[in-house]
């Protein structure tokens, strides 16, 4: 039986469709597009180039070229900061993510902006926080391969092969913003900042 | 160490004290008021990231034991989820930048979360059972209650969560009982709390009992409506009964003046507590001068979204909205003329002015019997844009009580919150249920909205209803990925009919609390696996007793024309053409 069989990712395709068609009405009548008549014809062009047979690559570029950033109501560009879609590609299903496509700093309206109080850094030692004990070591990397070590790993227990004092950093942490992390290329010898523990491991002397 | 600047630090973790946000595409600004969080030790879960056993997740103290009758093996001193690092946005804790704790369903707390071995000042343990949800960046607020809804269809339900309303309060016409049962059963799949209010419509010496039948079918309190009669008689019989009772009573008052005048109703409400609804009068009521009500402290007013923020086209979309709400017919010239009374475009003028002042206290959606149920959040939010610049306006001056003019260009902190809390706490002070919503103080039901703050007010990022994932923007399911396009506001896993019913809670009265008779005689009949919740403690409560909005100012009102003046100063804001959240943001 050739039943047409449309799965729901299919019927999701002329979702994308029908509200890209719209929008083409729109701005055939000289209206300029809001953010999801912007994202309907960001993701229909991306699925038109791939149906068409277009690389990743150029179905990027097809994203990026669907909406002129003139044709946006103010505002927009910003709002479009990221569109997410996965589209049938040659080799199976892709998925391409383009980041600010209208280029979301030029606009004249950024909604949800931040307005920092302040923007200048704030000097070592003066931050908050920053009263806990401080020390600074060498660290060599024996290792044959990259190694990694992230802000919050208590450093004395780090991967044997990093070379240092160890009783030094006991009770230590690397000192750099939450979540970041410093590399080690192989062979590689870095002077890195520790930071004392707050709570109960930092307590402990 | 090299540190990070303001703009490094905000891309990684979001606004800090002194910041202000833009709050979608309006001129509202919020200002970050405090940060809870320990710099350097932001707890921030991925690749790399340190929510992590070692770093801030804490290991257990003692053996991990299940807890058979509660929701997991977390210990009793661990989190269930952790929002990390929003900037929670509440009537009463005002703009903080924190992690919240989530336990059991309810808000453990709005602090500092992490692990006790590795940071100080921690007091929301992060354990090897904590769901992280990575709030930098979003805003946080409690799921809003809409305290005037009809339960008209079942279409509302989607457009309520999908604005962010996460509490509904009925409006009547949901009696008798047989049928209020129905509907109470029929919300066992929907991630919402329900409030009945049933239609009081008796007034004679059976009253009481017909009083009682509703309680037992599971009111949590009543609604006058005069559709069905708001006589003097029938006002006095009702509150004397909701005052041995402990229930709400809201009111659509006698616009006909047929059995009463602004002035006989209030001499019937006789100085008790009543929710007074669409106060502005063009949803029913005292013509044209219903807005009198709001010199009563004892009268909580609310208003509903139809002329919130008062627009250009207000005045036209009302003729048909009241007729055919009302069981009116365009072929019947005199029913044309009775709704043609009922809209006076200069009480819609003073509707804003008075929601500045927080003598309307409250907003509501009046759902599909004349409201949008899906912009409770998104109109508020607008008439908060409006009235920012008629506050700032010549219109303005003179005028007593008003808030005070903002410190800086980008702070209307005061102004937000004194708006948001016209759609959560106020309304949830009213009802008797401020204990389980409207707000994220500890111990309330983590009924959490997250904002992205360039969508505010219009499209919410994740409703979050007793602390579990219930609605949002879904994707393509075969992604490899959330939020493939095509998104769409969509049941999450907390809208599934197996989990919904361990979200969403029944509002009802003390006459049919779990444990009672009647209420475990209505719990086997519908079969219920909701929590019910006494809605309690609401008699007595006078406009002083809310958080925000507790002006009762001497206004006169006009009884021609329905215009309000203050001190001699009228009370009238210009329609607006153009509101923000809103073409922006909606196909349409």
């Amino acid at each position: 039986m050739t039943a047409m069989r449309l799965t729901a990712w299919e019927e999701e395709r002329l979702l994308v469709f029908t509200a890209a068609e719209l929008a083409r009405r729109h701005r055939q009548a000289g209206l300029r597009l809001n953010h999801p008549e912007a994202v309907a014809l960001i993701s229909d062009a991306m699925l038109e180039a791939a149906r068409a047979g277009a690389s990743h690559e150029e179905v990027e570029a097809a994203g990026r070229a669907a909406v002129d950033p003139g044709d946006v109501m103010d505002g927009v560009r910003s709002l479009v900061d990221e569109v997410r879609l996965e589209v049938l590609l040659g080799d199976g299903t892709r998925l391409i993510v383009l980041v600010d496509p209208l280029g979301g700093a030029d606009d004249v309206l950024h909604p949800g902006e931040v307005r920092l109080a302040s923007t200048a850094t704030v000097p070592d030692g003066e931050g908050p926080g920053e009263d806990r004990e401080r020390r600074t070591i060498v660290v060599r990397n024996g290792s044959r391969r990259i190694v990694r070590v992230s802000s919050h790993y208590p450093f004395e227990r780090v991967n044997p092969r990093l070379e240092f004092d160890r009783l030094a950093a006991t009770g230590f942490r690397l000192d750099i913003p939450a979540g970041a992390s410093v590399r080690w290329a192989p062979g590689e010898t870095h002077e890195v900042g520790l930071v004392r523990y707050g709570g109960r491991l930092g307590a402990e002397r | 160490m090299r540190r990070l600047s303001p703009t490094e630090r905000l891309a990684r973790y979001g606004p800090t004290t002194g910041d202000a946000i833009r709050l979608a595409d309006s001129d509202c600004w919020i200002r970050v008021g405090e940060d809870r969080q320990a710099p350097g030790d932001e707890p921030i879960w991925g690749y790399a990231k340190n929510i992590r056993a070692r770093m801030t997740q804490r290991e257990p103290r003692e053996p991990v034991v299940g807890r058979p009758e509660a929701s997991g093996p977390a210990q009793p001193s661990e989190l269930d989820v952790v929002i990390a690092g929003a900037v929670v946005l509440d009537p009463f804790l005002g703009v903080v930048k924190a992690d919240i704790g989530i336990k059991d369903g309810r808000i453990a707390g709005v602090g500092r979360a992490g692990s006790s071995d590795v940071s100080d000042g921690i007091d929301l343990v992060i354990g090897p059972h904590t769901v992280p949800i990575m709030g930098y960046g979003l805003i946080a607020t409690p799921g809003a209650v809409d305290s005037h809804v009809h339960t008209i269809s079942p279409e509302l339900l989607p457009a309520a969560l999908s604005g962010g309303v996460t509490t509904l309060i009925t409006a009547g016409f949901e009696e008798p009982p047989w049928a209020m049962e129905r509907t109470i059963a029929a919300f066992e799949g929907w991630p919402l709390n329900l409030g009945l209010q049933a239609g009081a419509r008796s007034e004679g010496p059976g009253a009481a009992g017909s009083l009682d039948a509703l309680l037992a079918a599971g009111a949590v309190g009543f609604k006058i409506h005069e559709d069905y009669g708001a006589y003097p008689e029938l006002i006095d019989r009702v509150l004397a009964y909701a005052d041995a009772h402990d229930v709400s009573v809201a009111l659509h008052t006698d616009g006909l003046h047929e059995s009463a005048e602004l002035e006989d109703t209030v001499a019937a409400i006789a100085g008790r507590t009543v929710h007074a609804y669409h106060v502005e009068g063009t949803g029913g009521g005292h013509v044209p001068d219903l807005l009198g009500l709001v010199r009563e402290p004892n009268v909580i007013c609310s208003s509903t979204t139809p002329t919130l923020p008062y627009g250009v086209a207000a005045a036209a979309e009302h003729v048909a909205m009241i007729l055919l709400n009302h069981g009116g017919s365009w072929a019947v010239p005199e029913d044309i003329e009775l709704v043609r009374e009922r809209i006076h475009p200069p009480s819609m003028s003073a509707e804003g002015p008075l929601h500045e002042l927080g003598a309307i206290a409250i907003v509501n959606s009046d759902s599909q019997g004349m409201g949008r149920i899906g912009e409770t959040v998104r109109r508020t939010i607008q008439l908060a844009h409006v009235m920012k610049a008629w506050r700032a306006s010549e219109a303005a001056a003179g005028i007593p009580g008003l808030l005070p003019l903002p410190a800086s260009e980008w702070d209307d902190t005061a102004r937000v919150l004194h708006y948001l809390a016209k759609v959560t706490i106020e309304p949830a002070i009213t009802h008797g249920i401020a204990d389980e919503v409207g707000s994220l103080r500890p111990g309330r039901l983590a009924d959490i909205v997250l904002w992205r703050p360039a969508f505010f007010g219009a499209k919410p990022e994740l409703v979050l209803k007793a602390g579990y994932p219930a609605w949002g923007p879904l994707g393509d399911g075969n992604a490899s990925l959330e939020r493939s396009e095509p998104t769409r506001y969509r049941p999450n896993w907390g809208a599934s009919s197996g989990a919904a019913p361990l979200l969403g809670v029944t509002f009802v009265s003390v006459a049919a609390a779990a444990g009672t008779a009647a209420g475990e005689a209505l719990r086997r009949r519908i079969g219920t696996r909701r929590r019910f919740v006494i809605g309690h403690g609401l008699r007595g409560i006078t406009r002083a007793d809310l958080a925000l909005n507790r002006a009762a100012p001497p206004v006169d009102v006009s009884p021609v024309d329905g215009s309000v003046t203050l001190a001699g100063r009228p009370l009238a804001v210009d329609s607006v053409a153009e509101v923000p959240l809103s073409r922006r943001y909606f196909l349409r």
